[in-house]
């Protein structure tokens, strides 16, 4: 009787928790302004002579920089590689294109164009098209410009942000306030 | 009453005929009743049931103490018996959680990721901060 109330309890307690961890935001793959290549667990997870034949063909374009990511990257990049069989010869040659520089981004920079991609996609097509396009003309001190403010405005919340949220850590979740 | 008397005669007839039997017979007589005694019970091991009484009296003993002396190791060792077993189901369940949420966190970013990494927009356009401005309505004009 007793055991079996306890055992009830438990479960309320792991709904909860369970309630808890899927309404919160997804854990960051590395903290922002962190250099990808100083990731305290680089060398976990699989090694590149573990992978199938599909997965190195996929990932090809990362096989150097392989070692030094860390468990959660990998799991990651093997998740992304699942998909590569599907692709077209062309999806699969962008991909490996952009795959490099993408991966070679700090961890601040990958949050930002994660962002940045959701945003552009809550426009309409015609808007966003203009934007990229917008963005492109812009001349590099106008750039850097603008990068600076958007920098200013994004310290400037967090600050803001800082006292209410303790536990959630700054940067990648949070929007850019217009 | 007469019946008593008869049965009274008859024993004394009996016990004082017992008395002149001789050793010899009267020693066959003994063996032979030692003999039908032995076929009629087994034999009862009185020392197994005082070897199995303490054992029953140990459980019996346990019984009391629940409630008289909590501090009992018996005691101690079922009320950690009983919250092991609820504590073992949350650890599991926790880590459980825990994993399946990093799964899906993965997925979730690995999707994210590869529809980056599939658009037509370079991705250094994405990275930069000032196209967060441009796409917050910010031209960068003077």
């Amino acid at each position: 009787m007793r055991l079996g109330r306890l055992l009830l309890a438990s479960a309320a307690l792991l709904l909860g928790a369970a309630t808890v961890f899927a309404q919160a935001p997804a854990p960051r793959t590395a903290a922002p302004a962190r250099p990808a290549a100083a990731t305290p667990a680089a060398g976990d997870g699989p090694a590149w002579s573990q992978l199938t034949p599909q997965q190195q063909e996929a990932l090809a374009p990362l096989k150097s920089d392989w070692s030094n990511l860390d468990g959660t990257r990998k799991r990651k990049w093997l998740e992304i590689s699942a998909r590569y069989p599907s692709l077209s010869p062309e999806g699969k040659q962008r991909f490996h294109e952009r795959m490099v520089p993408y991966a070679r981004m700090t961890p601040e920079q990958r949050v930002t164009a994660r962002e940045n991609f959701k945003r552009a996609y809550t426009l309409p097509a015609d808007q966003r098209h203009s934007a990229v396009q917008h963005y492109q003309e812009l001349p590099p001190e106008s750039r850097q410009e603008l990068a600076d403010k958007e920098a200013a405005k994004k310290a400037e919340q967090a600050a803001k942000d800082a006292p209410q949220r303790k536990t959630r850590p700054a940067g990648e979740s949070q929007p850019a306030k217009k | 009453m007469k019946q008593e008397i008869f049965a009274f005669h008859i024993r004394q007839a009996l016990n004082e005929g017992a008395a002149h039997i001789d050793y010899k017979s009267q020693l066959r007589l003994a063996k032979a009743r030692e003999a039908a005694l032995a076929r009629l019970k087994p034999s009862p091991r009185p020392q197994t049931i005082s070897v199995r009484v303490p054992t029953l009296q140990l459980g019996t003993a346990a019984g009391p103490s629940l409630g008289s002396a909590p501090e009992g190791g018996l005691w101690r060792w079922l009320r950690g018996a009983g919250l092991a077993a609820p504590l073992i189901v949350l650890v599991v369940g926790f880590i459980g959680i825990y994993q399946w949420q990093q799964m899906r966190s993965i997925e979730a970013l690995a999707n994210m990721d590869f529809a980056v990494l599939m658009d037509e927009t370079p991705v250094e356009t994405y990275a930069d901060r000032a196209f967060s401005a441009v796409l917050a309505g910010d031209t960068g004009s003077n």
